[in-house]
């Protein structure tokens, strides 16, 4: 829900929004740092530079803030900062058979893709890459840079094809649905126009 | 042909009202379905590994121990309910819940500890709140991309409430830690 609000505040350009829900987003999962990437994905080629830089140094004084009390809270707590999975998620990937396989998650015999099944991956490629030169630029920018950002996460500390792992990238994805519909089925989705 | 149907027109304030209503009771169905397949994974606090019982009473290790928002909030309730619960009250923490049994998987005869129960309840209606939060949120989004048609923006909020029911939250891990 953070990730989502976050997005739709950067995209309606609601910074004091953006502001509460991103330290609250750090608290709640210290990933959502990702926010700050969302942010500037958007606002990057935004021509007052002096209110950009201002604004990016606020969140990362916020997000750095929240990110700082989160580990003072466990910072004698057991454990490791991360845990490590690069090699098994290595060799999950490296296995043809990784792609073609079913779980059943809501009742028996009724089966479902498992994370990386083919299906999914198709079906992402697609969304993901579809007319991708006629996409707004902060779209592409967006994707390409969580993407950037979460694979490699996903590659060392994720659980093998566990895809919730990706849910910094699920907004975005969500946004580029949006984008894809709109652009596949035209005026059909888009609506009557609003009056003059 | 005549199938004798005749056809009314709502107000303005009508349609919307009726409009509100389906949609928060499609939104809270799809997010009570998801919440449950969520609470079936992680609610037990019985779990080998990270359960919700550890993550609220801080005692998970890194770097689950980093999840601090939903801990705080609810051992602040904690602190400022505990002392001042009536008996009965109390007994119902402890003994009585709906979901002690159901989803915490502690015998109800038995019980749990007040703190852990009070903290429990908290952390139960928080994360149901941030499930029903997500698909307006994401209907938010939409409604940018397609503003004149709000049937397109209800309704793919609840096609990613779908896809999480089936991907996101069962997931991998079901398969990997199951056994």
């Amino acid at each position: 829900m953070f990730l989502t609000l976050s997005l739709y505040a950067v995209m309606t350009d609601k910074f004091i929004l953006l502001s509460i829900v991103l330290p609250l987003a750090i608290l709640n999962k210290e990933s959502d740092l990702i926010i700050i990437v969302y942010f500037l994905a958007f606002h990057i080629s935004d021509s007052n530079r002096r209110k950009l830089l201002v604004q990016t140094l606020c969140l990362l004084a916020l997000g750095g803030l929240a990110l700082f009390a989160t580990h003072y809270q466990a910072r004698n707590f057991g454990g490791g900062i991360v845990q490590y999975h690069l090699v098994e998620n290595l060799q999950f990937i490296s296995s043809v058979s990784s792609y073609w396989l079913f779980y059943q998650p809501t009742a028996p015999y009724v089966f479902f893709p498992r994370g990386y099944n083919l299906v999914y991956l198709t079906l992402v490629v697609w969304l993901a890459l579809f007319r991708w030169t006629d996409r707004p630029t902060s779209l592409r920018r967006l994707l390409v840079w969580c993407s950037l950002a979460n694979i490699p996460l996903v590659l060392a500390f994720g659980q093998r094809d566990e895809i919730r792992n990706f849910s910094l990238v699920f907004a975005p994805l969500f946004a580029t649905a949006c984008w894809a519909m709109l652009d596949i089925y035209g005026p059909r989705i888009a609506g009557k126009p609003e009056g003059p | 042909m005549d199938f004798g149907i005749r056809s009314y027109s709502l107000g303005a304030v009508a349609t919307a009202t009726v409009q509100c209503v389906f949609l928060a009771l499609l939104y809270f169905s799809a997010s009570a379905l998801v919440f449950e397949n969520f609470m079936s994974v992680h609610g037990d606090v019985h779990r080998k590994g990270v359960t919700f019982a550890t993550y609220l009473n801080f005692k998970s290790d890194k770097p689950f121990a980093y999840r601090v928002l939903i801990p705080d909030i609810a051992a602040a309730v904690d602190s400022a309910l505990s002392g001042h619960l009536t008996p009965g009250l109390q007994k119902k923490f402890e003994h009585q819940s709906d979901i002690i049994p159901k989803v915490m998987h502690v015998d109800a005869t038995h019980g749990v500890d007040l703190h852990t129960s009070i903290r429990y309840h908290v952390a139960y209606v928080l994360v149901f709140l941030a499930i029903i939060g997500w698909p307006f949120a994401s209907r938010l989004i939409a409604l940018q991309f397609f503003p004149a048609n709000r049937l397109a923006a209800n309704l793919l909020p609840l096609c990613l409430a779908c896809l999480a029911q089936i991907v996101f939250f069962p997931s991998a891990f079901c398969m990997i830690f199951r056994n």
